[in-house]
């Protein structure tokens, strides 16, 4: 386990193919207090009211994807979007901020789509009254999907 | 050459917030090299980076460089690992601010003066910045200086190089942008050392003004009697003294505020308030209206005399003149090396998340036919081929339509064909070809045509109009054969029933 490792929600694949989402929804990031290893990624319809989302200070409920495209190059499509940029620290930043999620902020139950692990223990929230504070998605995009 | 994309992040340095007294927004700050050795030591690191000169040099208020910081780079010398930059950020004195350092981009050089983050930014709200490591006016509002007299650049400033004089040199510079309304709140600030006390009885030393002779309006900072003197002429001549006494070969930030509004007067030594404040200043000309003299270091009256020693960084604003704002540019500019703790570390937390994935493969299948086939319309064709195979042909077989056309190909195979087939429509065709097979054919079947070699095999029930050519080796013809040909070698077979 490493901070920044990532998870797709199961459900959301499947959704995914069944045409549930589109390009131009609204998806969002939030920042949750579970550790990763609790975020069931084989949960049925997954949404964001099964995590506990902390806010508060310099630190957002949500954060809107700008730019977020679905595109292909040969066999990898990409979904990817803006970095939201850095969260300056404040006394009033959350103290439980341990995992990162993405979801449709579209959808009726705003469906829970990946997972980040934020801390570099697996359990230890981050110092954010210390600390200013940067996301960001990885080099290959949100995430990606390949077909052989 | 982008930033943050083509720098790399060099370390960190952070406000003290003890020696900062409120909060301010864009406060214009000085960073000397002292900055980096206090904490870790990241001189090494800032200076072993970046271009000599500094072209290379960038500040941001995050570790991921998305918020540049604007910057004047006055000295940045790599050899000696010494310099002295600008710039303005937000402080308070509640939470340490922090910036960047950037480098590594070896070539580029600074932004425009003009740019965004270039150097008129940090001086937004000054009239006038004098460094006097040459005579560059750094504000981007008020042309250069100019020396004359005894006035000369030196090394060996107060802070960085400074302006010398010598009781009779001056720097100065005439322009219409330099004037004083009577709304105007005036700050005037800069650093001083006196090698002599030139004051009289009766005159001052003037260290800055800002001075129309022509109609004897505008005003006169420096020191009377070894004190901190203002001095206003035009409407209402008057000036008023400080309280402390200025000792010689001594460094001191002076300045004043000038309310002519609120017809109040302020002396600051080291930016401390000098005395107490002086109220109902009645001078509200409006001086220097026109094009004035901003002189530096001596006076625009023949009568007083200057400065004897060096005088630096001097600056002018109309906007930053709030008590708390003069007391933390002092403690930054009076304590380069404990104003900021410095840090190896970009600090900060970045967390770059990696991208899931899922992926899509086809597998090989696996294709079964078995089970009912129904084939509506046009003309189907089958065709089964076995090779050295049991070819097992059971159920129901059903064709409605147009002609259909069967063929059965075995070759050393076991055929068995059962069941029922029955065509509705035309008249069906069906043709069975073997070699050295058994076959067995059941039912019913009309005007069927069997050749080749069959062996073992059995004919039964109904044949009509049906053709037997080739050799049939033991083989049962059964019951009702119908005006049915047979042609070649029939051996040691039976024939049963009634064959017509």
């Amino acid at each position: 386990m490493a901070q920044g490792d990532s998870k797709l929600y199961r459900d959301a694949v499947l959704k995914i193919n069944e045409g549930a989402y589109d390009e131009a929804d609204t998806w969002s990031l939030a920042f949750v207090s579970d550790t990763y290893t609790t975020l069931n990624t084989d949960a049925t319809n997954p949404q964001l009211s099964n995590v506990t989302v902390v806010s508060g200070g310099n630190v957002s409920a949500a954060y809107n994807i700008a730019s977020f495209t679905i595109t292909r190059s040969s066999g990898t499509i990409t979904f990817d979007g803006n970095d939201i940029g850095t969260i300056s620290k404040d006394a009033s930043n959350p103290a439980t901020v341990r995992s990162a999620v993405l979801y449709n902020n579209t959808s009726t139950n705003d469906d829970l789509i990946a997972a980040w692990d934020m801390t570099a223990d697996g359990s230890t929230a981050l110092d954010l009254a210390n600390n200013d504070f940067t996301f960001t998605f990885g080099a290959s995009g949100i995430l990606t999907a390949t077909v052989a | 050459m982008a930033f943050p994309a083509d720098y790399t992040l060099l370390g960190k340095i952070s406000t003290n917030t003890a020696l900062i007294s409120g909060t301010h927004t864009g406060l214009p700050l000085i960073i000397t090299e002292a900055a980096f050795n206090n904490g870790d030591d990241i001189r090494s690191a800032v200076f072993g980076n970046t271009d000599n000169g500094g072209g290379d040099v960038r500040l941001s208020t995050d570790a991921a460089g998305l918020t540049q910081l604007p910057l004047e780079v006055v000295e940045w010398d790599t050899i000696g690992n010494t310099c002295v930059i600008h710039t303005s950020r937000d402080v308070n004195g509640t939470t340490s601010a922090d910036i960047y350092i950037w480098g590594n981009n070896t070539g580029d050089t600074q932004p425009s003066v003009t740019g965004t983050y270039g150097r008129d930014a940090v001086w937004s709200d000054y009239e006038s910045v004098n460094h006097f490591e040459n005579t560059v006016d750094s504000s981007g509002t008020t042309p250069n200086q100019t020396l004359s007299g005894t006035a000369s650049i030196t090394s060996l400033g107060i802070i960085g190089s400074g302006l010398s004089l010598g009781n009779l040199g001056k720097s100065s510079v005439s322009n219409s942008n330099i004037g004083l309304a009577s709304t105007d709140k005036t700050r005037i600030s800069f650093w001083v050392n006196r090698t002599t006390d030139n004051s009289t009885s009766s005159f001052d030393e003037n260290y800055v003004s800002l001075y129309n002779s022509g109609i004897s309006d505008g005003l006169i900072v420096g020191v009377f009697q070894n004190k901190l003197v203002i001095y206003t002429a035009g409407g209402n001549t008057t000036s008023r003294t400080g309280a402390t006494t200025l000792a010689l070969s001594t460094d001191y930030k002076l300045e004043i505020v000038w309310d002519q509004v609120a017809q109040t007067v302020e002396h600051y030594v080291n930016g401390v308030l000098d005395g107490s404040a002086v109220t109902s200043y009645t001078d509200t000309s409006v001086a220097a209206a026109a094009t004035s003299v901003y002189t530096v270091g001596d006076s625009p009256s023949s009568s007083d005399i200057g400065l004897n020693g060096l005088i630096d960084e001097v600056y002018y604003t109309k906007s930053i003149t709030s008590a708390n704002a003069i007391s933390t540019q002092y403690n930054n500019e009076n304590s380069l090396g404990t104003f900021f703790t410095s840090s190896s570390t970009a600090g900060g937390i970045t967390v770059t998340g990696t991208a899931p994935s899922y992926s899509y493969t086809a597998v090989s299948a696996t294709v079964d036919l078995t089970g009912e086939i129904t084939v509506t319309g046009t003309t189907p064709s089958y065709s089964y081929t076995a090779v050295n195979a049991t070819v097992d042909l059971t159920g129901t077989i059903t064709v409605t339509g147009a002609t259909p056309s069967y063929s059965y190909t075995a070759v050393n195979a076991n055929a068995l064909l059962q069941g029922t087939i029955s065509v509705t429509g035309q008249t069906p065709t069906y043709s069975y070809s073997a070699v050295n097979c058994i076959v067995q054919i059941g039912g019913v079947e009309l005007a069927t045509s069997f050749s080749g070699q069959f062996k073992e095999s059995e004919f039964g029930n109904t044949l009509r109009a049906s053709e037997f050519e080739g050799n049939f080796k033991e083989s049962e013809f059964g019951d009702m054969i119908k005006t049915s040909v047979f042609s070649g070698i029939i051996k040691e077979s039976g024939f049963s029933g009634s064959q017509k």
